[in-house]
């Protein structure tokens, strides 16, 4: 039971991580019966002056210095309250860091999707030639995902957190001359290897995460890799020639499905990915972080998909090209 | 069986069993999309618009080319 408890499996599925305050050792002692085993232990160990055995017997009255007891007890106190203030300034600078990197990425998006109403209520300027629609999502899309590691990195205390967002995409299928659809990767934030574009390669939505979601979870939850190479071959991840050049860029993964409105129904857009060159870095507490990011950033890519939409242009691109 | 693992197995007592990897496997392996509730209409969107960047990036090519 040990062995299979120290082991990690190479691949984890969570649903929610509100519970997260109960797993794990603290989470034994935070719980109703760890509390009480505490208080059981305390009023055990106030009783020790009865119950010890003779030969540990502790003396009725111990001589002790007025001077030296005053200087041992201000400095135990004044240690136990240093380091105590010391740890609460930690936390509420962190705490108050990811409150204002929440509201800065916020802003962002509430920012973009105001620019993109403006420019598409006006219909001028928004497939121009100098600067089209997509390079600015192209933009918008790195930005969610510097913003996304920055909130990752400051909650994990890891720097090495990176991010990537795939979006489907309908491409031409040569199999059955129709259409399919993929998830490709459109956003990565700075610390993944540009070269990652060149062998990025799409993921059909018909099997892998992508199918894992739709299919089994209704777009819920979160998959989390602890062993790439171990999940590739039991068949729950595909390494890709990305993996295969930059084998030291991605350790642990964390990934999230994207639900919004597709133009017709609630449906997965797209694929969220919080990576890290450390291991164990995700715990069970972030899953739901990883959720929120997902869900504030699939209603935004919606909106502005939809606005494109809504405007037209997309048909109007489609003529043009034609 | 140390203490140690006997505190752990305690711990993990709480923990709600996962699906197994297994089962994850299972429900990766490829299926007809016709029988997925998928983003058609997103995707459609999303392709016209990397369209446009493909067909605007070989405009910029061949104006560069001329120049």
């Amino acid at each position: 039971m040990g062995k299979e408890l120290r082991m990690r499996r190479c691949v984890d599925p969570f649903t929610e991580g509100r519970s997260a305050w109960t797993h794990g050792k603290i989470g034994f002692f935070t719980r109703r019966r760890g509390l009480i085993i505490t208080v059981v232990l305390m009023l055990l160990t106030m009783g020790a002056p009865w119950w010890l055995p003779a030969q540990f017997a502790i003396p009725a009255t111990v001589t002790a210095s007025t001077r030296v007891t005053i200087v041992i007890a201000a400095f135990l106190v004044g240690v136990a309250l240093t380091g105590g203030f010391v740890y609460l300034r930690k936390r509420t600078i962190r705490s108050l860091d990811i409150k204002a990197l929440l509201h800065d990425f916020s802003h962002y998006l509430r920012d973009y999707q105001t620019k993109v109403f403006k420019r598409t209520a006006q219909q001028k300027g928004l497939f121009d030639k100098d600067k089209v629609e997509l390079e600015r999502f192209s933009e918008y899309m790195g930005r969610v995902c510097e913003y996304t590691r920055d909130y990752f990195a400051l909650m994990t205390h890891d720097s090495t957190i990176n991010c990537a967002i795939r979006l489907a995409v309908e491409t031409d299928d040569p199999d059955s001359k129709g259409t399919r659809i993929v998830y490709r990767t459109l956003g990565r934030s700075s610390g993944l290897s540009l070269a990652r574009a060149e062998t990025s390669e799409d993921i059909p939505s018909n099997q892998g995460i992508p199918r894992f979601f739709v299919d089994d979870h209704d777009c819920k939850g979160v998959l989390r890799y602890n062993d790439l190479e171990e999940a590739a071959k039991l068949g729950v991840f595909k390494m890709t020639e990305s993996e295969r050049r930059f084998p030291d860029e991605i350790e642990t993964i964390l990934v999230a499905p994207m639900n919004g409105w597709d133009g017709k129904r609630r449906s997965m857009v797209g694929l969220l990915y919080v990576t890290s060159r450390n291991e164990k870095v995700f715990q069970r507490k972030h899953v739901d972080c990883m959720r929120f990011v997902a869900d504030m950033v699939a209603a935004s890519v919606c909106f502005t998909l939809q606005r494109v939409k809504d405007s037209g242009l997309a048909t109007e691109i489609k003529r043009s090209k034609s | 069986m140390t203490r140690l693992h006997k505190i752990l197995a305690l711990c993990a007592a709480k923990e709600e069993k996962p699906p197994s990897v297994e089962y994850i496997a299972s429900r990766m392996t490829p299926v007809d999309e016709s029988s997925l509730r998928l983003p058609r209409s997103f995707a459609h969107t999303m392709r016209h618009m990397l369209e446009n960047e493909d067909r605007l990036t070989a405009n910029k090519a061949m104006d560069s080319d001329k120049e």
